[in-house]
């Protein structure tokens, strides 16, 4: 079994890997995966739940609604599995230093940048997390699971997993994170009128504009819709007017770099948008074809969680970041190549919707009301 | 901008995105000052992601070229970080789809900006020369292609790529001569022109005499399907001509 499942692993052949688990593992027992297990870990491999959960989320990735069913050990490897990560997950974005009190206290304009950023990170990630107790509860209601009277305590325990109250976890988590970056972001205004005041750094001048003459605007926005209903008191309590006032300070103090910070962050974004961004057609090099004709429509694409590191080209062989280290020697080929990995019978024609409305890996990256950010 | 299909070139990823980061980042440069710019390259440089890898073409660098790309230092590794970088891959990037997927004549040119970036663009117009260039050269179904003609897509396709490595490579003659390209090099490069010219010219007469004999003869549903994909895709601009 390992010596199937280590290649199919390695080379991404997730419907391969789930078919390969159909036929061989329907009536494996625990002795028998903690077997499997143990010779996975001699060659350096990931668990066989792992290795299954990664390749049910590549197929629901790649085929949506279409995937094929999970048999009954995948399911019960899987959800526990997914628990595993989730729990995993809540604790390192409890770890963050942003989620502790009192709030960290930057000593640099790059410090709240990296605390900021750090928090984007983690809130894309608890957006992956509810896509993981989406997959979790979609399997738990997959027909025959209920007929369980053969399995064992320990499996029919998984397979119970509530991952409503997980979801409650994560959504408390999330708004306390967006709230505690709320409170970051308040702060970092003060921290750029002073910068602005005091310091001839161009670097730290044209963050510190950024700061108060992009973000303050909106930051005073969401503080005056939501005033009240915070849970952080700080929030709440906020003087807006002074607040504005000190961002008006700051913005006739930082002049023209405001509007000059305004287009370095904004081609940036759109340059990373470019660099690894993926469509939903052709491996992620094409987008759908009401791009065509709707301009609203060439915005939205998958953009990777994390930051990413890209990888040197002469090095990688699997995973390379960014996934197309030039779009230009690829994208010619869209019309014509076959990008895609197919299951046993599937027609080539994946309808985008199915992609769309079920998994993804990365997160959506659209407009919210005609803003990137 | 001509396109023959005004809208294919929308579907690419990248050439929304990097038009507009070129748009923001160009109009950037032009009003920063240079103690700015500067300030401007230490903010890209302290971001990892916007690191890029060079010199991609050495994976299937053949022995003979005159063009082999020389490291910096000894221990260079080819990965470059900075605005100018930035700036120059996005150019590239948009120029190939707008090259593979509209009209334009000279799309290098087009999206050249004002030429702050100038060394780091040409560099990445080489590489991408030379690797489209030894990507045909090395690619087993190109070679069957050329040797009989094939009425299907797959010669279309490579048409487009035919098209993008010409349109490479006659911006690679053209940002480096008097530059960092020797009179040797530069017969090199308007060797690969030559000979890719020379296909083209044998496939788009084999196509139009494949189209000229089909539609003169009754057809039946498929083939007039499949007719249909070749006229669409020649249309959508891979038969065009250079200047």
């Amino acid at each position: 079994m390992e010596q199937q499942l280590i290649p199919a692993y390695n080379a991404q052949q997730s419907a391969y890997i789930l078919q390969t688990a159909q036929t061989r593992l329907a009536r494996a027992t625990d002795e028998q995966i903690q077997e499997i297990d143990r010779l996975l870990k001699q060659n350096d491999a990931p668990s066989l739940a792992a290795i299954l959960t990664d390749a049910r989320l590549q197929t629901l990735k790649l085929a949506g609604r279409r995937a094929p069913k999970s048999s009954l050990i995948e399911s019960i490897l899987v959800i526990g599995e997914v628990q595993r990560r989730l729990d995993e997950f809540l604790q390192e974005i409890e770890s963050n230093p942003i989620m502790k009190d009192p709030l960290p206290k930057p000593k640099q304009l790059g410090d709240f940048r990296d605390l900021l950023w750090t928090t984007h990170v983690d809130r894309n990630r608890l957006l992956v997390a509810k896509q993981l107790v989406g997959v979790g509860r979609m399997i738990q209601r997959k027909k025959g699971l209920s007929r369980t009277k053969n399995l064992s305590e320990e499996r029919k325990e998984i397979l119970k997993t509530d991952f409503r109250k997980t979801d409650r976890r994560f959504r408390n988590a999330y708004n306390d994170l967006e709230e505690r970056s709320l409170e970051l972001r308040v702060k970092r205004i003060g921290f750029a009128v002073r910068i602005l005041t005091r310091s001839e750094s161009p670097k730290d001048r044209f963050l510190a504009a950024y700061a108060v003459g992009v973000d303050g605007p909106d930051l005073i926005e969401l503080l005056d819709e939501d005033r009240g209903k915070f849970n952080r008191s700080f929030l709440n309590e906020v003087d807006l007017d002074t607040l504005e006032a000190e961002m008006h300070s700051g913005v006739e103090k930082a002049g023209d770099l405001v509007a000059k910070s305004r287009l370095l962050f904004a081609g940036l974004h759109w340059w990373r948008r470019g660099r690894y961004g993926s469509g939903p057609i052709a491996m992620g090099l094409i987008k759908g074809p009401a791009a065509a004709t709707n301009a609203g429509a060439r915005i939205g694409l998958f953009m990777p969680t994390i930051a990413p590191t890209p990888s040197d080209p002469m090095k990688a062989k699997m995973g390379q970041i960014p996934t197309f280290d030039r779009r230009h020697h690829y994208s010619w080929a869209f019309q014509d190549r076959d990008f895609r990995e197919y299951m046993a019978g599937q027609t080539q024609e994946v309808a985008i919707r199915d992609v769309n409305d079920t998994f993804q890996g990365g997160h959506f990256d659209g407009t919210i009301e005609g803003q990137f950010w | 901008m001509p396109k023959s299909n005004p809208n294919l070139a929308y579907r690419v990823v990248g050439y929304t995105e990097y038009a507009n980061a070129l748009q923001h980042l160009d109009k950037l440069a032009s009003i920063a000052s240079e103690e700015e710019f500067e300030a401007i390259d230490q903010i890209v440089t302290s971001e990892p992601e916007f690191k890029i890898y060079t010199n991609l073409a050495r994976k299937m660098q053949p022995p003979d070229t005159t063009l082999i790309e020389s490291p910096d230092s000894e221990d260079d590794d080819y990965s470059r970080h900075g605005f100018r970088w930035v700036t120059a891959l996005a150019r590239v990037e948009l120029a190939a789809i707008i090259a593979g997927f509209t009209q334009h004549r000279a799309p290098f040119h087009f999206v050249a900006g004002t030429g702050y970036d100038i060394d780091e663009y040409r560099e990445l117009i080489q590489d991408g020369a030379r690797t489209h260039y030894w990507g045909l050269k090395s690619d087993p179904i190109f070679a069957k292609l050329r040797r009989r003609f094939q009425a299907n897509p797959l010669t279309l396709t490579y048409l487009r790529r035919m098209n993008i490595a010409t349109a490479f490579l006659r911006a690679s003659g053209d940002v480096s001569a008097g530059k960092d390209y020797s009179a040797q090099q530069l017969g090199e490069v308007q060797h690969y022109l030559k000979t890719l010219q020379g296909i083209r010219e044998r496939l788009k007469v084999s196509i139009t005499l494949y189209l000229a004999d089909v539609t003169s003869r009754s057809r039946t549903d498929r083939s007039r399907s499949s007719e249909k994909k070749l006229l669409q895709m020649c249309n959508e601009g891979i038969c065009r001509e250079f200047d």
